[in-house]
């Protein structure tokens, strides 16, 4: 018999995508072995709750099971788009928590503050080296521009929201997001192009 | 361009760049739900602003990628997969779980035969019933889809089903209909054939009628000749003939007494005069018309009158046969006339 062996871990992200696109449950698994940790770190970095922390990262990985299909690689990396459900799933908990604070009293908002340079134990045994790069491109940010970066992507605030916060003018809040983006891309080209 | 166009031209460069201003916003999450239409609608159709966009994006994801690592509980993974793997049997048709039990069935026995002498062989073998399953996966999809197309030609035929059930009901009655017409063009047939038979029996019957009358009139003829030639022992014939007849087939014959002043008509082909009527025999002289004497047609068809002569034959120029009422009393004027008799 001509067989061969499909090692998953070893496809790119794009073929990965393309095998759950086909309801390739191994390969599924594959991209959660991946990604998984990822995924829940970023919504245990914003949420600070564990099991909320859980339920978001199934969440993110079943749309991915059920969506993989509308990934369209031409128009950005898997990741792109895979952190980009993961993103906007934990900004739908986190406004969720901020509509029924009734039931989260405690002040989540403040959970991460990316202008604290304590480093929590969990952060501490994984990725230290990549966490670091990231960190301290955040931390090169002009104090103006990464308070709107953590408002807004980290803790889910609009930018109207942020204006009022603030008490800067709107047109001023969107300046500094799109300052602090363009900031931080030079500052990670490394890490985004390779170079 | 007219000024109309660079105005309208300015005002959506100004409202792009205003929407671009958004981007940045949009990549961090902190838009409205109507803002974020605004600029998912605005990167559709401006090329730059998407790079722009994709661009933030990718950059936001090496953050979120390296903002930190986590352990999530192992449950979360076994909760994940029983999910996934529950979502396609449910996806599956309800019969693939007949054919996953096969599969898992040749996965058994192949882990049993193949384990104990060749464990990478086993693997492949796994790896390729996973691929199958996934074959098979996408087969039930496309017969489901099958499926589909079957029912709407099954949903087609049913409706051609119908037309043709409608069809035959109309096919029956025009059948019955045309047999109805069939039985009816029989019966006039019938009918016809009965009158046929019935206008040549009546054909035959005038056939014997008319050589019934044919012998009659040679009869009628052979009795007028016999009564003439009887009547010529006593009676000379004037020469006289016909003027005109009013009866084609009628037989007229003149005669006088030699010796007596007497005439005699001998009249045969003529028609029976109608009831109440009767035939007058008028003679013609230089003077009015006088009244000789008035006869019938006997049922043979002939008549023989014997009248009294006011003066001898000679002495006329003709004589005229009328028509006239039994009661009603001659009519010098020959109102009805029938024949004419003139002297040769």
């Amino acid at each position: 018999m001509n067989m061969t062996t499909i090692d998953y871990q070893n496809l790119t992200d794009q073929e990965l995508a393309a095998e759950i696109s086909e309801r390739n449950i191994d390969a599924f698994t594959a991209l959660y072995d991946r990604y998984g940790r990822r995924v829940f770190g970023l919504a245990a970095r914003m949420l600070n709750d564990s099991a909320s922390s859980e339920e978001v990262t199934q969440d993110v990985f079943l749309r991915v099971w059920r969506r993989a299909q509308s990934y369209t690689p031409t128009k950005g990396k898997f990741t792109t788009w895979l952190f980009r459900i993961a993103h906007n799933r934990t900004i739908d908990e986190l406004r969720k928590r901020r509509r029924d604070r009734n039931r989260h009293s405690s002040d989540i908002a403040e959970h991460y503050d990316l202008e604290s340079n304590e480093i929590s134990p969990s952060e501490a045994v994984v990725s230290n080296s990549e966490y670091a790069q990231v960190r301290a491109a955040i931390h090169m940010l002009p104090p103006p521009q990464r308070r709107v970066v953590e408002l807004s992507y980290f803790k889910g605030y609009t930018q109207t929201e942020i204006a009022a916060k603030t008490g800067q003018p709107l047109g001023t809040v969107k300046t500094r997001m799109r300052l602090a983006l363009i900031k931080l891309r030079k500052a990670l080209a490394e890490e985004i192009y390779g170079e | 361009m007219d000024a109309l166009e660079k105005e309208r031209d300015g005002a959506d460069r100004i409202g792009a760049d205003n929407l671009r201003e958004n981007l940045a916003a949009y990549a961090l999450g902190a838009l409205e739900k109507d803002e974020r239409l605004e600029i998912e609608a605005l990167v559709c159709r401006d090329e730059a602003a998407a790079a722009e966009l994709e661009e933030m994006l990718e950059t936001l994801s090496l953050v979120s990628m390296r903002v930190g690592d986590g352990f999530p509980a192992p449950k979360l993974k076994d909760r994940l997969l029983e999910r996934v793997e529950a979502e396609v049997n449910d996806s599956s048709v309800s019969d693939s779980t007949v054919l996953s039990n096969v599969i898992k069935h040749i996965e058994g026995a192949l882990d049993e035969s193949v384990s104990q002498q060749s464990p990478t062989a086993l693997q492949r073998i796994t790896g390729y019933l996973s691929a199958g399953r996934i074959a098979l996966a996408t087969s039930l999809s496309a017969l489901v889809l099958v499926s589909v197309l079957a029912f709407q030609l099954s949903s087609d035929n049913a409706a051609l089903n119908r037309k043709m059930r409608y069809m035959e009901r109309e096919v029956s009655s025009a059948t019955t209909l045309v047999s109805g017409l069939i039985d009816e063009v029989s019966q006039a047939e019938a009918s016809l054939s009965r009158a046929e038979a019935k206008l040549s029996a009546q054909a035959d019957e005038i056939k014997e009628m008319v050589t019934v009358n044919e012998a009659l009139r040679s009869s009628m003829n052979d009795q007028i000749s016999l009564t003439y030639a009887t009547l010529r022992n006593e009676y000379q014939t004037p020469d006289w003939s016909l003027d005109s007849l009013h009866s084609s087939d009628a037989y007229v014959y003149l005669l006088e007494h030699h010796d007596q002043p007497l005439g005699a008509l001998v009249v045969g082909g003529m028609s029976p005069a109608p009831t109440g009527k009767e035939y007058r025999l008028y003679l013609i002289g230089d003077e009015s018309p006088i009244y000789a004497a008035s006869f019938n047609m006997n049922e043979a068809g002939y008549s023989t009158v014997i009248f009294s002569l006011p003066s001898p034959l000679s002495s006329f120029n003709g004589a005229h046969i009328t028509r006239e009422a039994i009661d009603a009393p001659p009519d010098p004027g020959l109102a009805e006339p029938a024949n004419r008799f003139v002297p040769r």
